[in-house]
């Protein structure tokens, strides 16, 4: 049965259920340009359908998924920004929320940051190649402390497994309050078979994955609201193929610093590095301008450079890149 | 494809139907289905928040659509109009067992660096709601311990929307120079006690 008919058949059983949906959505149209040309570009378009089943005095399941037109890029790069489609059933209040589906994998920044609809990244692609996964697992806090468990393919969204290793991944997050500055640490685990490419080709990640390998990832995150100024710092350290493999370690940081409510200068620095392989750095500044008494419409641009050093080359990249964020 | 590393069997045989199931999709929702655009403020920590404001068991959803005409009550008592993006308002009505003691709400109110979340969970008399509690659950404000301070948010605790929300004439401000980010709370609280009373009053 295609998916087309599935989702059909899901909207008109949720009508018949007078369960109520709710419609939210976004496009990203942008301009880039780089030592190879330039070019107008898509990101992405999308609707974000949410439908909630409810009692007289509680919910008792949500399921979201994400819709999206065919953006500028191919199918495997696609699988890191779309494909969003789970269901979350609360237990009760101070009890965890079961979560079944296609769902960010809750690594590092990635548990809280949504990367999709920004013009920077952060290293998720190098550091577990993997943003959106097919799995289960339970979310919840207590008091100030968020928590996620997930298990997981490894394999991407809108496919079924390649091998019986799951990938499971746990993150703890405490957030408090330290004067004017609000922070979240999070401290996360991961292992797992999960794509892999050699530093060398990294470049060549968008045509899909040829291999795949088990990681070992750990990872401590911060996000820091500290009044008008946002900082996010991620560090990352693990193995490949296996505990006694070469050291994998990346880190970044970011910062934010919104000077009026309507112009953000921003600075991110990351680097990704592999024992024996070499390594991957990238700088960039740009700013968000998001004009007044709007909350739905910004513009991103940036200038990045890239720097990769491996044993088979020494190239020095760069882009300018803009994007026009529309949310409905 | 093939995948050197093992067997992958893709559920559908390309991305490429994902314009038109997208299209498809979306206008069997509209048509369907009683659709919204969701204003963007989500309620972060409903266990805490609860928690520490309620007794309480239980809470759910509801989503609310503003008609014109109610609209224009709400832009009235406000003085002002409403954001573009605000066609529509969340209710979390809180319960203990089956009996509701109480609503909480959300708002985005546009602070003086961005956004700024508000919570307030309100007790209902009968004749309107009282605010029994007020959450600031994400800014970028400067004062950022002060608009959160129990003296600050304290102020709010018994206010009806027939009080005055001014800071420095009602209200006093979180701290000296905060008086844009108070009155953008103020503002926000006000703004949901008008909501919940003429969405209640209208029978919504």
């Amino acid at each position: 049965m295609s998916r087309a008919l599935v989702l059909v058949l899901t909207v008109a059983g949720w009508a018949n259920a007078g369960t109520k949906v709710d419609l939210n959505g976004g496009i990203y149209p942008g301009f880039r340009i780089d030592r190879d040309g330039s070019s107008f570009t898509l990101m992405g378009a999308e609707a974000e359908i949410t439908a909630r089943v409810s009692s007289k005095t509680r919910d008792i399941v949500t399921a979201a998924f994400q819709l999206w037109a065919q953006p500028d890029m191919n199918d495997w790069s696609m699988g890191y920004h779309f494909g969003l489609a789970y269901a979350v059933v609360p237990l009760g209040l101070r009890l965890p929320q079961i979560k079944v589906g296609q769902a960010v994998i809750p690594f590092g920044l990635l548990a809280d940051y949504d990367t999709h609809i920004q013009i920077v990244q952060t290293p998720f692609a190098k550091t577990l190649s993997q943003r959106i996964d097919l799995g289960a697992g339970l979310q919840g806090s207590i008091a100030q402390t968020a928590y996620a468990l997930w298990v997981s393919n490894g394999t991407g969204p809108y496919r079924l497994d390649n091998d019986r290793n799951k990938v499971v991944t746990l993150r703890i997050a405490p957030k408090f309050l330290l004067g004017d500055a609000e922070m979240t640490w999070g401290v996360s685990g991961l292992a797992g078979t999960l794509p892999y490419w050699q530093l060398d080709s990294m470049m060549m990640a968008m045509d899909g994955p040829h291999f795949y390998r088990m990681k070992y990832r750990a990872a401590l995150d911060n996000t820091t609201d500290w009044g008008p100024v946002t900082i996010r710092l991620e560090g990352v350290a693990g193995k490949d193929s296996a505990l006694a493999g070469p050291m994998v370690y990346g880190y970044y940081g970011e910062v934010r610093w919104a000077v009026t409510d309507w112009l953000e200068p921003m600075v991110k620095y990351d680097c990704y590095h592999v024992a024996d392989q070499g390594s991957h750095r990238s700088l960039a500044a740009g700013f968000t301008f998001t004009p007044l008494h709007q909350t739905t419409v910004n513009l991103q641009a940036f200038f990045q450079q890239d720097w990769m050093k491996t044993m088979m080359m020494n190239e020095r990249l760069w882009n300018v890149a803009t994007q026009v964020t529309v949310r409905f | 494809m093939k995948w050197p590393s093992g067997r992958v069997v893709e559920w559908s045989s390309g991305r490429k139907a994902a314009l038109p199931l997208a299209v498809l999709a979306c206008f069997a929702v509209l048509f369907a289905v009683r659709t919204a655009s969701a204003s963007l403020c989500v309620w972060r920590a409903p266990d805490e928040d609860i928690a520490s404001i309620y007794d309480a068991t239980s809470y759910k959803t509801v989503f609310e659509d503003i008609g014109d005409e109610l609209r224009a009550r709400i832009e009235e008592r406000l003085g002002y109009e409403l954001d573009a993006d605000e066609t529509q308002f969340k209710f979390f009505p809180v319960f203990n067992g089956e009996e509701q003691v109480g609503t909480v709400m959300t708002h985005a109110g546009k602070g003086q660096f961005g956004v700024i979340e508000v919570v307030v969970a309100v007790i209902d008399t009968g004749t309107g709601a009282i605010v029994k509690a007020v959450r600031i659950q994400r800014d970028r404000e400067k004062a950022k311990g002060a608009i959160r301070s129990k003296e600050f948010l304290g102020q709010f605790k018994g206010m009806t929307s027939a009080d005055g929300f001014e800071i420095g004439a009602d209200l006093n401000t979180a701290e000296d120079g905060a008086e844009r980010s108070s009155q953008a709370i103020a503002n926000a609280v006000l703004k949901l006690l008008i909501v919940y009373d003429e969405f209640h009053a209208s029978g919504e």
